[in-house]
């Protein structure tokens, strides 16, 4: 972002600028920068939070009427409703998806237990849908996501499945398939009582679906292969960062039919 | 937990030292009007697109154009990265790309007025690759009167 902020003040256009990283920021020394305590993904503190969202973006604005620069100035607030995951009493999924209830088994039948854990989250997706007057994030591939998750539960057992496009490259929809199931989960999820953070709902998505699952085995998957596109999907493009430890427990309970990870 | 500060250490230690970063030995500095007569447009990298356009994808280094008048429900990410929060986005667009905000503070008066455009790259692109593009988009910049851009990473 500071890289981008170098070109175009050079070209004679003023820039400010939100810093999620300060130590990226201060190697790259943009014209102005706002550093900011908040999550990736948020620079402005907090959704449905206008009040916090305008003084940050006034603060921001604000760095515009410096004369001399770099500027680099810090917000010193945490965004509303920070520390509700640390209070012991944090968001729980309402929906159970335990030992007992799942009557598909995920690894005789993956597709089968997918489609049940996500027909029992359709009600609250619906429900956000509705609460968010029709916008959701889910749709961007152009394929509907049915067909999306019963591709990423073909594919655990064969790499070569047909994609459902076939226009672009299946490491593409094999990417679109798990960024929109893991937007339906969410948005499904987010609906329900409560305001989970997004490590609430991370932990519960990446530790305890089945569609976590699914993503270990796929993960497996793409590691093995001998594609170079899919083995790069592995590193990151599959678990978050904060997530990564979830990888290992693929070793222990993998399906029987996934081959065996490398030597 | 997606704030870099709570990575695992040695992950953070990794991220931190990202070696895909320009350097510059100097930064340029723009003096300008006073707020209340700037035009501003906004800048994300957080892979924004209207929902009709073009996703990006891992080769990415263009930019998609984001209409002032664009409808939330329109409004969606394709950035390859899984390493931020998008629960805040599918919320609310503002606290990633606070347009309504903007269009707030240009009712009140504070600033001149929001640009009709704005843009979106996907920040997992070395910033190199985006500079040709940026020249572009400068050129688009002087067309609307901008003479201002707030940059919203993710």
């Amino acid at each position: 972002m500071g890289g981008l902020a170098h070109y175009i003040e050079r070209a004679g256009i003023a820039t400010t600028q939100i810093s999620l990283v300060r130590e990226h920021t201060e190697k790259i020394k943009p014209p102005r920068a706002l550093v900011v305590p908040f999550e990736l993904g948020r620079p402005f503190g907090a959704p449905l939070e206008p009040d916090f969202q305008r003084r940050v973006l006034l603060d921001v604005l604000a760095l515009l009427e410096r004369d001399e620069g770099p500027v680099l100035e810090t917000f010193p607030d945490d965004p509303p409703g920070t520390g509700d995951a640390e209070d012991g009493e944090g968001w729980a999924c309402p929906v159970n998806f335990g030992p007992g209830l799942q009557e598909a088994d995920v690894t005789e039948d993956p597709l089968g237990a997918l489609t049940q854990e996500m027909d029992r989250l359709k009600m609250w997706y619906d429900l956000g849908l509705k609460e968010r007057n029709g916008r959701t994030t889910v749709g961007i591939s152009g394929v509907p996501l049915s067909d999306l998750t019963a591709y990423l539960t073909a594919f655990i057992k064969d790499e070569d499945t047909a994609p459902p496009r076939t226009d672009i490259p299946r490491e593409r929809v094999l990417k679109y398939a798990i960024d929109e199931m893991k937007a339906y989960y969410f948005e499904a999820s987010s609906a329900q009582p409560g305001t989970p953070s997004d490590k609430e709902l991370s932990d519960w998505y990446y530790g305890e679906t089945v569609a976590a699952e699914i993503l270990r085995d796929i993960n497996t998957m793409c590691a093995n292969s001998a594609d170079e596109d899919l083995a790069m999907m592995s590193d990151r493009r599959i678990f978050p960062i904060h997530q990564q430890h979830r990888k290992r427990e693929t070793a222990e309970r993998s399906p029987h039919w996934l081959a065996k990870p490398k030597e | 937990m997606v704030k870099v500060s709570e990575f695992p250490e040695e992950l953070r230690k990794k991220f931190l030292a990202r070696t895909d970063m320009p350097t510059f030995d100097e930064t340029p500095f723009v003096k300008g009007k006073p707020l209340s007569e700037r035009r501003i447009a906004l800048i994300s990298t957080g892979g924004m697109h209207d929902r009709a356009d073009t996703p990006f994808d891992e080769t990415s280094a263009d930019y998609r154009i984001i209409s002032k008048s664009i409808d939330s429900n329109d409004l969606v990410m394709s950035h390859i990265s899984t390493n931020y929060d998008r629960l805040g986005f599918q919320r609310d667009i503002n606290v990633a790309l606070p347009i309504d905000r903007m269009k707030e503070l240009e009712i009140e008066g504070v600033i001149g007025s929001l640009a009709d455009y704005h843009y979106s790259f996907m920040g997992a692109t070395p910033p190199e690759k985006m500079e040709p593009y940026v020249k572009d988009m400068v050129k688009l910049f002087i067309k609307d009167a901008v003479d201002t851009v707030l940059l919203c990473p993710v």
